[in-house]
């Protein structure tokens, strides 16, 4: 009977935890991808950064479901929609795992344009923006809290609608050119 | 020269076909004017009113797009937009100030008026005399205005355009009014030349020639008229015929009326003549009846005076006196010796004797003459009364005058009152007033002699014991009467309606005026009269009522 209640608790344990990371992310991946596209294309100062392709880095954590199947989820969006181009050029992406390797050595060994954060645990945002700016990268995420954390672009939802959260400075400092007509729809941060 | 020319176009003026194309021609020409007046107006103001909705749209759009650009120093975006504006080939100058003034990016700027903060938001367009018009937009970004956008559009391609479309509409209206003017001449002629021929045809009928008809073959109701007419004309050209027959015979009976007439008339005249005759006749009879009976009584009397002549003469002719004066010439004669006359001889004493017995002789003859004197006396006052009074009445004017009734009745009685009395006539006069009427006293006098005298014939027949002549004098407040009665044999019914016509009479040697003449003579005097029978027997009343 109490091994029975501790199944019990288990279920609704992982029930929960489950529920829990998702609201993380507030848009599908299926349209957070095609919403990235588009703000990248408002970014004018974003075709200097890339050569031939645009490589999109997904930071993730093996070990955390939620954030695994984010990352997974994306990397089948980016693959599946391997036509579409941004400035010219198409889309690759590169999957971190950060449980296993620390983000400062990933975005040293590959060339990444972009690196898209996906829900983490325990790992300190701010720390990843820091590196992401050392290295050039622009960063994105489907959380819309990390963007106060220093991420530069996020998507989230108010309203029941889709929204664009950018933090301006931090888009200034790393060199982003974002057009006012992308500002205009977006939530600015200008922290 | 000119006058005949303005005769004839006054003449022109007043026909249908001008007033029909002058009117419709006036309504044509106000058409045309409406529309040359109307719509380029209108044009004018739907195509500024839809520039100018253009025109701040286009800025609103572009200041909308500047907001974001201008708040994040978007110059990019700046100069896009600007690129875009510029696509819009009538756009002059665009200028964009931020909050400050200070003009962050501008297209043209010499282009632009100086005086562009001088230019009001959503200022009215309401006409064409500047090139360029000229908008001020405020950018706002979160309900805040962060700057200012001045936009310049040119208006020359629509004032191009409105003054095109005034010309073509003006090419319009003229075009409308000389089609209008054209299709309305023509359209008078369609209308009017049949009923000019419909004129014409009347013109020569009116002119007598009814054989004329209208040659109008239209089915319209002009020729409906047209054939209307015809049918009018064939009927009054058979009416004619029957009317100049009807005349001829109403001129041949119109003579005959003349001719009647005249007879008519000839046979007034010799009525009137013969009217005035009989009246003639009528006053004459009056006069000799007034005459005659003037000079029965006259008559009586001298009956009387002759009577009394007669025994005055008689006794004087048996008179003592011629012995007496025998005697006085025998005493005379023996005057010298009287006493031995007297004494001795027979002859004195025989005269003696005598002179004794002549003194009531004497006496009688003194009483007879003087008793036929005394009578003699009263008969000739009464003829000289009778003659005084008819002297009276013929002298009394024709003057209407307020007269006693019962007085005027009592003098018309004294000239037939011996009559009536020598033929037992009972008189009886019951004045229940004695009323004071205004009269012609001659005309009531005259009628008063008509009704005694009448009464008393009517009487002739009657037993003496019967004879009964009464006057009755009334009045009430609006009128009098005189009522004479008879106790003769009355008027029959039927003839009393007729007793006062003209030429009735019932008399042998009558003349039917008298009763006439005195009806006329009491309408004269506001009066009338009338008949009735006696209420309590034989005999008959009449009536003279007057107004008081």
């Amino acid at each position: 009977m109490r091994r029975f209640q501790l199944k019990i608790w288990f279920v609704i344990f992982f029930f929960i935890s489950a529920g829990i990371y998702p609201q993380q992310v507030d848009i599908p991946v299926k349209i957070q991808y095609p919403l990235a596209l588009k703000i990248l294309s408002f970014e004018r100062a974003l075709k200097k950064r890339i050569g031939k392709k645009l490589t999109i880095g997904i930071a993730y954590q093996e070990k955390f479901r939620g954030s695994r199947n984010i990352a997974e989820e994306l990397q089948t969006q980016i693959a599946n929609n391997f036509k579409i181009k941004i400035h010219g050029v198409p889309v690759t992406s590169v999957l971190i795992n950060l449980d296993k390797t620390s983000i400062e050595n990933a975005l040293s060994s590959t060339d990444i344009n972009i690196l898209y954060v996906t829900p983490l645990r325990v790992i300190n945002i701010q720390n990843i923006q820091k590196i992401a700016r050392q290295k050039n990268i622009l960063t994105l995420t489907g959380v819309s809290d990390y963007v106060e954390d220093g991420i530069m672009v996020g998507i989230g939802l108010k309203g029941g609608k889709p929204n664009i959260i950018i933090n301006l400075k931090e888009a200034k400092t790393i060199g982003a050119d974002f057009s006012s007509k992308l500002l205009k729809f977006s939530t600015i941060i200008d922290i | 020269m000119l006058r005949p020319l303005l005769a004839k176009f006054i003449n022109w003026i007043f026909t249908v076909k001008a007033k029909l194309a002058l009117l419709i021609s006036v309504l044509i020409g106000l058409i045309a004017l409406f529309i040359y007046l109307y719509f380029p107006a209108n044009l004018q103001k739907f195509v500024l009113h839809q520039f100018q909705a253009k025109a701040h749209s286009i800025s609103a759009m572009s200041a909308f797009n500047l907001s974001s650009a201008l708040y994040f120093d978007d110059l990019e975006t700046i100069n896009e937009t600007f690129a875009s504006a510029k696509q819009n080939r009538d756009l002059v100058y665009i200028i964009v100030v931020d909050d400050s003034g200070k003009v962050i990016a501008s297209h043209n700027l010499k282009g632009a008026p100086k005086a562009r903060n001088h230019v009001t938001e959503n200022q009215n367009l309401q006409s064409l005399e500047s090139a360029v018009y000229s908008t001020k937009t405020p950018i706002l970004i979160n309900n805040q205005q962060i700057g200012t956008l001045y936009m310049g559009i040119s208006l020359e391609q629509i004032i191009a355009h409105v003054e095109e479309s005034k010309r073509t509409i003006f090419f319009v209206s003229l075009a409308v009014f000389l089609i209008g003017i054209l299709a309305v001449f023509g359209i008078s002629n369609y209308i009017t030349i049949p009923m000019i021929r419909m004129v014409k045809t009347v013109q020569l009928i009116s002119d007598g020639d009814l054989s004329q008809r209208a040659q109008v073959t239209t089915r319209d109701e002009v020729g409906c008229l047209a054939d209307n007419f015809n049918k009018m004309v064939e009927n009054l050209e058979n009416t004619q015929g029957e009317l100049k027959e009807a005349n001829d015979r109403s001129e041949n009976r119109a003579e005959q009326l003349q001719e009647e007439m005249k007879e008519r008339q000839k046979a007034e005249q010799e009525r009137e003549a013969m009217h005035k005759e009989l009246n003639e006749v009528a006053r004459r009879a009056g006069m000799a009846d007034v005459a005659t009976s003037v000079l029965h009584n006259v008559g009586n009397v001298l009956n009387t005076v002759n009577t009394s002549i007669s025994v005055i003469g008689e006794t004087l002719e048996r008179s003592k006196i011629t012995g007496f004066f025998k005697a006085t010439d025998l005493l005379k004669e023996n005057i010298g010796d009287i006493e031995g006359f007297i004494l001795r001889n027979p002859k004195g004493k025989k005269l003696l004797e005598y002179y004794l017995k002549l003194e009531e002789s004497l006496q009688n003859e003194q009483v007879i003459l003087n008793k036929n004197i005394e009578k003699l006396e009263g008969k000739v006052s009464l003829i000289n009364d009778v003659i005084t009074a008819q002297q009276t009445y013929s002298n009394e004017g024709l003057y209407s005058e307020k007269l006693a009734l019962s007085e005027v009745i009592d003098n018309a009685m004294k000239i037939q009152k011996n009559s009536m009395l020598q033929h037992k006539i009972n008189l009886h006069k019951f004045y229940k007033t004695t009323p004071e009427i205004k009269v012609q006293k001659i005309k009531l006098v005259h009628i008063l002699m008509n009704l005694y005298k009448n009464s008393k014939e009517a009487m002739f027949e009657t037993d003496p014991i019967k004879r009964l002549f009464r006057i009755e004098v009334d009045n009430d407040v609006q009128y009098a009467w005189i009522r004479i009665s008879d106790s003769g044999p009355g008027i029959s019914e039927e003839n009393l309606g007729k007793i006062f016509s003209y030429g009735f009479t019932t008399k042998e040697n009558g003349h039917g005026f008298g009763l006439h003449s005195c009806a006329n003579y009491m309408t004269e005097m506001g009066g009338k009269m009338w008949a009735e029978p006696n209420r309590d027997g034989a005999g008959a009343t009449f009536v003279l009522q007057f107004p008081m």
